[in-house]
């Protein structure tokens, strides 16, 4: 029997023999572990969520081409900033050439004046191609994660109107306007800089998501958003990838950057992640990194100290065991290997029990449909908890690390403890 | 002589006692470092609110809107003669009131320097909202310098739009950062190109109308959403480009912010007393105080979840300590127990020992927050917050009525865990004890 299934047995057989004095260390870090898991299933649930917000509903693409200089000043200076006709089709021509591209779209956006005949009231407006957004609507992921944000107020989608100029009003527009469901008159500068106006037809009211953009947003299919900006080119072009991950947007960003450059264009390639282009998702996920780091750095002490007290307290319950086995020859470093196995089991155990606890409670709480209202959103959402594997496994390393350091960290103390000692000492 | 028993114990396993103090003391940090976070987050938003935006107690608007707060110059916004009645019942309560400024909300275009650009604009009381923004944020521009009289000319361009129209201003990064804690009474520097700048609006009544205005400096709300497209002017100034003696909201900064409540309905009662369709809310029930509400209840799910664990996890690190004792002292118990005392003499005895733990494990749990909150708040660490443009500085708050809860809530723990560790021993019978020990 080799050196290592001896200690391991051993580990066990002290696990098994100590059962009661195991309990209370095995509860603290099953709660442990399974508080830090549901937190980060609750920042994993916003990672998705923004994504698929800021990716399709927002019409970012997993990359968007601006003109040089273009993500700061497309809608200032359109004339100068934004893309002509040739750019973007040289555009979309080279990122249908990757065979990692899903689609490719253009985005108009432009601001100006929505009329009721009335009162007028400043937007922001965003011309989309109709079809993609069906199809981004119909996505798994988009569904998934996203569906409390891609529901209309009232009306219909886009894609499934006749009407030569329909538009969407953002709710708090909409009540500004009070005639959602009615003409609208949209008065813009177009890009080359004449005036322009458009008689829109508003199919529906949808929800931007943030409470602060609620009143100023119109979105509306490419073809109107072109009549109305005067344009054939585009404010960016979205670059849609399969996969939106961070490691996969940013080496995409550069290499499709140089392959544009290499054609004599001037343009700047951003991932969906750049704060130039997903405000809203930087500052929620830095908040929610904050808090979660916080709570992490709270919890796993609570944890560690936890350990570390049962640990303490069975070094002096087990002062006279180590003696005798140190008397019968054991050598510190086997007698360390034990303890630290005994704890790392037990930790393996705990981080289970505590990880399964976590996937229990959220299919609880998720089937509950539980909704809140995060701040600054304009509506509620689903209070969701995603745990995955990767994040599960991570706390359980951590906390099992932690265990086997106490322990570690206690063989060591009793190995540099005389015999007599430990065998003659009443510890209280 | 319950105590001194106590103490006596504690001391007689002082090695235990110590770790069952460290784990109070770990859960009591915990809960104090936390808490205080909350409290600074909340001390930033009240700030940002109240004094920086200038919200002070009460907000006074027209009854029924269905977008408070966003009234511009039409039948939405307090007619003239209600705003001068208004201001009469204000001034009669003296010195109940420190600050009464009264908004105008209105849009329009910006040109100048080949940009064409809608704005908003908040048109404010300059010398009262000076007053509303007391201490630390009277002074509102990362750049130039704020107005100083209701007869000033000129406008103050939120940071994005100024950005947009090509205004440049140096140390864009610190200044940036001290818009949360108010920026430093100093004129920077700043150039716009392009100025003056045209603003193209409409009147009450429909008209066009367009002034040439300067920059006389450049300002942030906390919003980056609204920064991009705010102007800001005085209200003299705004209601002479918009026609009208109209005004959106008023707001009133009270001496005492616990009248609040009481002020509001007391101008409600005069308004429909006098016949006035009007509202008066403390802006933590207003619409623009929504972020605010809604971040503290996010915050305070956070810190229940936070809680629950941090204190289930100490609670059986507790109950582990005090089994282990009383585990240890059977023989001591039976004993005691063969000599007379009851079972709840022995309860009393474990409530008045764990008591003690308690109060000592809360005391260093304090000591130890007291050393690490001014550590952490001298660090330069800050963070994006969601929707606010700049970056908040991290802080942690230290709260003396929340520090008295969390000494209530630790003691109440270890004396619960170990009344049910004691509990468990006592179920013993005395011969068990002394024989089992």
């Amino acid at each position: 029997m080799s050196a290592f299934t001896a200690t391991l047995r051993f580990a066990f057989r002290n696990l098994r023999r100590n059962r009661a004095r195991h309990a209370a260390t095995f509860t603290a870090m099953a709660l442990g572990t399974m508080g830090l898991s549901a937190l980060l299933a609750y920042i994993v649930r916003w990672e998705h969520t923004l994504r698929a917000i800021s990716v399709y509903h927002d019409f970012r693409g997993t990359v968007a081409v601006f003109k040089e200089g273009g993500v700061k000043n497309h809608i200032a200076r359109p004339s100068r900033y934004s893309l002509t006709e040739d750019e973007r089709h040289a555009i979309e021509v080279t990122a249908r050439g990757f065979a990692k591209v899903a689609d490719v779209g253009a985005v108009v956006r432009g601001q100006g004046l929505a009329s009721n005949g009335k009162r007028s009231f400043p937007f922001l407006g965003t011309g989309i191609d109709p079809a993609l957004q069906k199809k981004f609507a119909a996505r798994a992921d988009v569904r998934k994660w996203a569906a409390d944000f891609t529901q209309l107020r009232s009306g219909t989608q886009l894609w499934e109107t006749t009407s030569e100029n329909p538009v969407g009003v953002a709710v708090g527009l909409a009540r500004l306007l009070s005639n959602a469901g009615e003409g609208v008159q949209l008065l813009t500068q177009g890009f080359g800089g004449g005036f322009s106006a458009i008689d829109a037809d508003v199919v529906h009211s949808y929800s931007t998501g943030v409470a602060l953009t609620e009143d100023s947003r119109v979105r509306m299919s490419l073809g109107a958003a072109e009549r109305l900006f005067d344009t054939k080119g585009a404010s960016w072009v979205a670059v849609f990838l399969e996969d939106s991950s961070r490691g996969q947007s940013i080496p995409f960003a550069r290499e499709l950057e140089r392959r544009l450059r290499t054609q004599g264009l001037k343009v700047e390639v951003l991932a969906w992640q750049d704060e130039r282009v997903s405000p809203f998702y930087v500052g929620v996920m830095e908040f929610l990194y904050m808090m979660g780091f916080s709570f992490f750095l709270l919890i796993s002490g609570v944890v560690a100290l936890a350990v570390v007290n049962s640990v303490l307290l069975t070094s002096f319950e087990r002062a006279k065991e180590t003696g005798t086995l140190r008397a019968v020859g054991y050598m510190p470093a086997r007698l360390a290997a034990g303890f630290t196995f005994e704890l790392m089991l037990l930790g393996t155990m705990a981080t289970l029990a505590g990880n399964a606890l976590c996937f229990l409670g959220s299919m609880g709480v998720n089937a509950l449909n539980l909704r809140f209202r995060p701040p600054g959103f304009a509506d509620t959402v689903q209070f969701m908890l995603t745990p995955n594997l990767i994040t599960c496994a991570a706390v359980a390393a951590a906390v099992i690390s932690v265990a086997a350091l106490s322990a570690f960290l206690m063989a060591l103390r009793l190995a540099k403890t005389p015999i007599v000692s430990l065998l003659g000492e009443e510890r209280n | 002589m319950l105590l001194r028993f106590a103490v006596r114990s504690l001391r007689r396993h002082w090695r235990k006692s110590a770790v069952a103090v460290l784990s109070i003391a770990s859960c009591t940090s915990a809960l104090i470092l936390f808490d205080g976070y909350m409290v600074d987050v909340e001390r930033m938003y009240v700030d940002t609110f109240e004094k920086r935006q200038m919200l002070g107690h009460v907000i006074v608007e027209r009854a029924g809107l269905t977008s408070p707060g966003k009234a511009s110059a039409d039948e939405d916004a307090l007619s003239g003669e209600e705003e001068k009645g208004l201001l009469e019942h204000f001034s009669s309560r003296g010195n109940d009131v420190r600050a009464i400024v009264r908004f105008l909300n209105f849009s329009g275009n910006i040109q100048g320097g080949g940009v064409d650009l809608g704005f908003t604009g908040i048109a404010h009381d300059v010398v009262q909202g000076t007053a509303a923004r007391v201490p630390r944020f009277e002074w509102n521009t990362l750049a130039g310098e704020p107005f100083a009289t209701d007869a000033d000319e000129g406008v103050l361009l939120g940071k994005g739009l100024a950005d947009l129209v090509g205004c440049t201003w140096e140390g864009r990064e610190s200044t940036s950062r001290n818009g949360v804690a108010g920026y430093s009474s100093e004129n920077r520097p700043f150039a716009c190109p392009s100025e003056p700048f045209m603003f193209i609006t409409s009147t009450e009544k429909g008209q066009t109308n367009a002034e040439m205005l300067s920059v006389r400096g450049l300002t942030a709300t906390g919003f980056a959403e609204l920064d991009d497209r705010l102007v800001m002017m005085p209200l003299a100034l705004a209601r002479r480009l918009v026609d009208t003696d109209r005004a959106s909201y008023i707001t009133v900064r009270l001496s005492d912010a616990l009248q609040a409540e009481t002020f509001a309905r007391d101008v409600e009662a005069e308004g429909a007393r006098r016949g006035w369709k009007i509202t008066a809310r403390t802006w933590q029930t207003h619409d623009f105080g929504d972020l605010y509400v809604r971040t503290m209840e996010f915050l305070a799910i956070f810190r229940n979840f936070v809680l629950s664990v941090i204190v289930m996890v100490a609670a059986m690190a507790v109950f582990s300590t005090f089994s282990k004792i009383i585990r240890e002292r059977r023989k001591e118990t039976a004993t005691l127990r063969s000599f007379g005392y009851l079972s709840s003499h022995l309860l009393r005895l474990a409530t008045v020992e764990s008591m003690v733990l308690g109060l000592a494990g809360a005391a260093v749990g304090t000591v130890l927050s007291l050393l690490a909150i001014p550590l952490v708040n001298s660090l330069p660490i800050a963070y994006k917050a969601g929707f606010l443009a700049d970056p908040v500085p991290f802080g942690i708050a230290f709260f003396l009525p929340h520090v008295v809860c969390v000494w209530l809530v630790v003691t109440l723990l270890a004396v619960t865990a170990s009344l049910l560790a004691a509990w468990r021993g006592l179920r013993l019978s005395i011969t068990e004890g002394l024989r089992d020990a």
